[in-house]
């Protein structure tokens, strides 16, 4: 029997604590490598010159220890990337603590990502060599099988709202994928396949040039493909219902699902200068997430890509002051052949719910980097930007790019009486937005005593679309306790925009009819954090409590609240009702919690652990409702074992509780068992090659989580590859 | 409770083995001062006697914890073990070899450094000032990697010897400006 949710804490914590000590005891009495900081020694002093010091960047803009960054700061390195297989950055977010995912959520972004409570993929930045990615527009990111992390040297996360120096939609999250730096003449080449068709192949190929190989360039491509888990054989009583809408309809009544994803990069570095580009595209079905009100047709397709290019210069203006300028284009583009596929009537599936969205963004930033003193470091800098967003439109026989897209998708027509011609109204299908941003912030952290440091920051942003201008400060104590622990105090405040996505996307999903809201203003978000953590060469553990509130939400329609619904009911054309609704700011809600994480190195054992608990509320009233879709506990377990020296081996585990406030239907006793069992295998075959298996859900376990609905929809089941990888 | 008893009893018996992944800042230059050691001649007077210790002092907060101790403990150059001290000031630590002052100690009542140094002291730091305040060898970061720079002319004036090897490695600078009398 699955323990109940009150005895989830302390066991939780106890197994894993026990598990994950317990190959420590075993290896202290197999001491047999010989190195550790005190053995640096041991090399020589060219050697020491190579050596590297573990830094961050994300959290202050500059390198820094993370026991020196403010807030919670967690690095997932090129060494545990490798050794635990992680091949796109779902698998790195699942193995991080306070993070819930909910693969399989929504066609339209693929894994919704929640952390610390907080849902949403527009609430967590994304960057690629400190390289905004996130779609322009405000819309979601679309975290899928496109965003690889198979070059990455580290990969840092920074917990909380980091709005100070990220700007909009810092509140969750702010993850930073550093590629590695480029050797001379390196390259690595792999493919694999498995089962359900999947296919996986990615390239790395980088090098020096130049007289003294001043200049280097780094290129990447990464590629997937898989028909996924097969849902009809896994999860039949959930897959019921399809069969009975699907059959009359003559399209079959099994499921067409795919998971196609293309990730390139390539950047370019001269002494002060760099250029990259970065690109993924994405094809899923557009039924995920949707239990089985859509057809799973092979017509039923969601794409999308994105493009994202930067230029950076740094330029030295005294010995202690630094310029760095940067020039970003930034482009996201819905596929013209997206479309939903949805029954038209009991005979028929409706299969002209195209769909089309196209955002582009320029941003110029200056920074200024100036060490004031030894113990002061400032650093200030401002930001214009300007957007043209036409959201995501319904573009009825789909979208021709090349002419207007507003004239193109026409108007929704309804009327506020039911057969009254004066009451006619009409909604534009497809609007497109221009506008401005621009921003300025200043960041100084002082260490005002050996063993204390304050850090204060403030942001403030005007944009040409509302009146209200958001301040983002940021307040941080970092106090050393000694060498190995440090105590950390962080408030900060960050902010939403009201994104094109929200305030203009209008659709008709047969039960509401979305218009557009001019009139929204930013949702903002405070958090408070207190971290304890304890590093030393073999051991690394944190315990962070955090409170975090939201204000002025971004209500969307689709969640048909009283206060997103405008009229109720309204009639179309053909007769039929549809509820009027729009985004709206209102209300708050809270979130509080803890996270407990720890990892450590021994012998030939290298484990990791985290728990995880979060608790809301929504307008004051904390209840399970306010944490919809989400689990308030988590745990995760894994270790990587070297049983000799050629081999690693990687389990990982990871369980959490019953989702809170989803409808179950099918799916009651999957949504009890959310667990999953992973395994990474890896075998050096020679200096250049390594044969390795990634398999996923080794258990062929079924279990459901929540989707954009709200009801459960089931994950996928034992699915994996196997392959090489060969380096030259 | 009997499973988070276990839990900690099994954490209090980790011993370490498997080398870490990463390196701080202060286990690395505690192995570049280890090899300073090796790679620095100093004159003949500044031993008592042909067995007698080099003696590392470390101004104001150690930043290396045991690191620095640990890294030469046991280790013997030209027959001479080596000896870390710390203390809150500089003559609290004179006579020694070399005389390390971290960055935290910019504020120390210490600075700026006397000029010409101490006969026979090796004065390492890493203040961004540290050679402009008499300095000898200052430690800095490049990205994330540690440099040093080196000031030839105070070694000499110090009577100290640095050899190529470490000459080879270092950024060169031009020393403090000479003390009004």
């Amino acid at each position: 029997m699955f323990p109940k949710p009150a005895c989830w804490p302390c066991r939780i914590v106890c197994l894993m604590l026990l598990a994950t000590v317990a190959p420590v005891a075993v290896a202290s009495g197999t001491n047999d490598s010989p190195k550790s900081a005190a053995h640096l020694k041991e090399l020589t002093i060219e050697e020491l010159m190579a050596v590297e010091v573990s830094t961050v960047t994300t959290a202050s803009r500059r390198e820094e220890t993370t026991l020196e960054a403010p807030g919670t700061v967690i690095v997932i390195d090129r060494r545990q990337i490798e050794r635990r297989g992680y091949m796109t950055l779902v698998d790195v977010l699942r193995d991080l603590p306070g993070i819930d995912l909910s693969p399989n959520f929504f066609s339209e972004i693929g894994t919704q990502v929640a952390i610390r409570g907080i849902s949403g993929n527009n609430k967590v930045i994304v960057l690629v060599n400190g390289m905004r990615i996130n779609p322009p527009g405000g819309e979601y990111y679309p975290l899928r099988t496109d965003l690889s992390v198979r070059h990455a040297e580290q990969i840092e996360v920074i917990y909380g709202p980091g709005s100070t120096l990220y700007g909009k939609d810092a509140v969750a999250a702010v993850i930073n994928i550093i590629t590695e730096t480029p050797k001379q003449n390196m390259g690595e080449v792999s493919a694999a396949a498995g089962p359900d068709h999947t296919q996986q192949g990615w390239g790395t190929v980088g090098g020096l040039f130049g007289d003294d190989h001043q200049f280097s360039f780094l290129g990447h491509v990464y590629y997937f493909h898989s028909d996924l888990t097969d849902v009809d054989h896994h999860y039949p009583d959930w897959w019921a219902p399809y069969r009975e809408i699907a059959a009359p309809k003559g399209s079959g009544t099994t499921p067409n699902r795919l998971d196609d994803g293309l990730n390139m990069l390539f950047r370019l570095e001269a002494p002060d200068t760099s250029l990259q580009i970065f690109q993924r595209v994405s094809r899923r079905s557009s039924s995920e997430g949707f239990s089985t009100i859509l057809g799973y047709a092979p017509e039923a397709r969601w794409e999308d890509m994105s493009t994202v290019i930067q230029g950076e210069h740094t330029m030295p203006i005294t010995e202690k002051t630094l310029l760095e300028s940067s020039l970003t284009y930034n482009r996201y583009e819905i596929d013209p052949d997206s479309r939903y596929v949805f029954p038209s009537d009991d005979k028929t599936w409706f299969y002209d719910d195209y769909k089309y969205g196209l955002g582009t963004g320029a941003s110029i930033e200056e920074t200024l980097r100036v060490d004031v003193s030894p113990t002061v470091k400032l650093l200030a800098g401002g930001i214009a930007s300007s957007y043209t967003v036409t959201p995501k439109s319904t573009v009825p026989g789909g979208a021709d790019t090349s002419r207007d897209i507003s004239s193109q998708a026409g108007s929704f027509v309804y009327f506020t009486e039911k057969g009254n011609p004066a009451t006619r109204q009409e909604i534009r299908r497809a609007v497109t937005l221009t506008y401005q941003t621009y921003e300025g912030y200043a960041e100084s952290a002082w260490q005002f005593l050996e063993d204390w440091k304050v850090i204060g920051g403030l942001r403030s942003t005007y944009d040409t679309r509302y009146s209200d201008t958001p301040l983002s400060p940021r307040f941080s104590l970092i106090h050393n306790v000694n060498r190995h622990v440090t105590a950390k105090y962080t408030f900060t405040k960050a902010y939403v925009e009201p994104a094109a996505y929200f305030g203009n996307a209008p659709y008709d999903n047969g039960a509401i009819l979305n218009t557009s809201n001019p009139d929204l203003e930013p949702e903002e978000a405070q958090s408070h954090e207190i971290g304890l953590n304890y590093v030393d060469d073999h051991f690394h553990c944190g315990i962070s409590g955090y409170s975090t509130r939201q204000e002025n939400r971004l209500l969307v329609a689709d969640s048909i609240m009283p206060q997103t619904i405008l009229i109720d009911p309204v009639y179309m054309e053909d007769g039929s009702t549809r509820i009027l609704g729009h985004t709206v700011n209102s209300g708050d809600s809270e979130y509080r919690g803890v996270d407990l994480y720890s990892e450590c190195q021994f012998g030939k054992w290298s484990p990791w652990f985290s728990y995880s608990y979060v608790e809301a509320a929504e307008d004051g009233s904390w209840n399970s409702a306010a944490l919809a879709g989400l689990s308030a506990h988590q745990g995760r377990l894994g270790t990587t074992w070297a049983p000799f020296e050629r081999l690693l081996l990687t389990p990982s585990f990871s369980i959490r509780s019953r989702p809170e406030a989803v409808k179950a239907g099918a799916l009651d006793s999957e949504l009890d068992t959310p667990w999953q069992l992973d395994f990474y295998a890896q075998y050096r075959l020679t200096a250049q090659a390594d044969l390795f298996t990634m398999l996923y859900n080794v258990t062929d376990h079924e279990y459901a989580l929540a989707g954009v609905t709200g009801d459960a929809v089931p994950q996928e089941t034992f699915h994996g590859m196997a392959g090489v990888k060969v380096r030259f | 409770m009997v499973l988070p008893a276990c839990a900690l009893f099994l954490l209090a018996l980790r011993v370490p083995a498997e080398p870490p992944r990463e390196f701080h800042e202060h286990d690395i230059k505690a192995a570049f001062l280890f090899r300073f050691l090796q790679l620095v001649e100093w004159p003949p007077d500044t031993f008592a006697t042909d067995d007698s210790p080099i003696i590392v002092g470390i101004l104001g907060q150690d930043p290396f914890g045991n690191v620095l101790a640990d890294t030469v403990r046991g280790e013997t150059i030209n027959g001479r073990s080596i000896v870390v001290r710390e203390g809150a000031k500089m003559h609290d630590l004179l006579p020694c070899h070399l005389l390390f002052v971290p960055s935290a100690s910019v504020n120390a009542s210490a600075l700026p450094l006397p000029v010409p140094s101490p006969a026979g002291v090796l004065l390492v730091g890493e203040g961004q000032d540290f050679i402009q305040q008499g300095g000898m060898i200052r430690f800095y970061l490049d990205g994330n990697r540690v440099r040093f720079e080196i000031c030839p002319e105070a070694a000499e004036q110090s009577r100290i010897r640095i050899r190529s090897r470490l000459l080879r490695l270092a950024r060169i600078v031009e020393c403090a400006p000479p003390v009004e009398p």
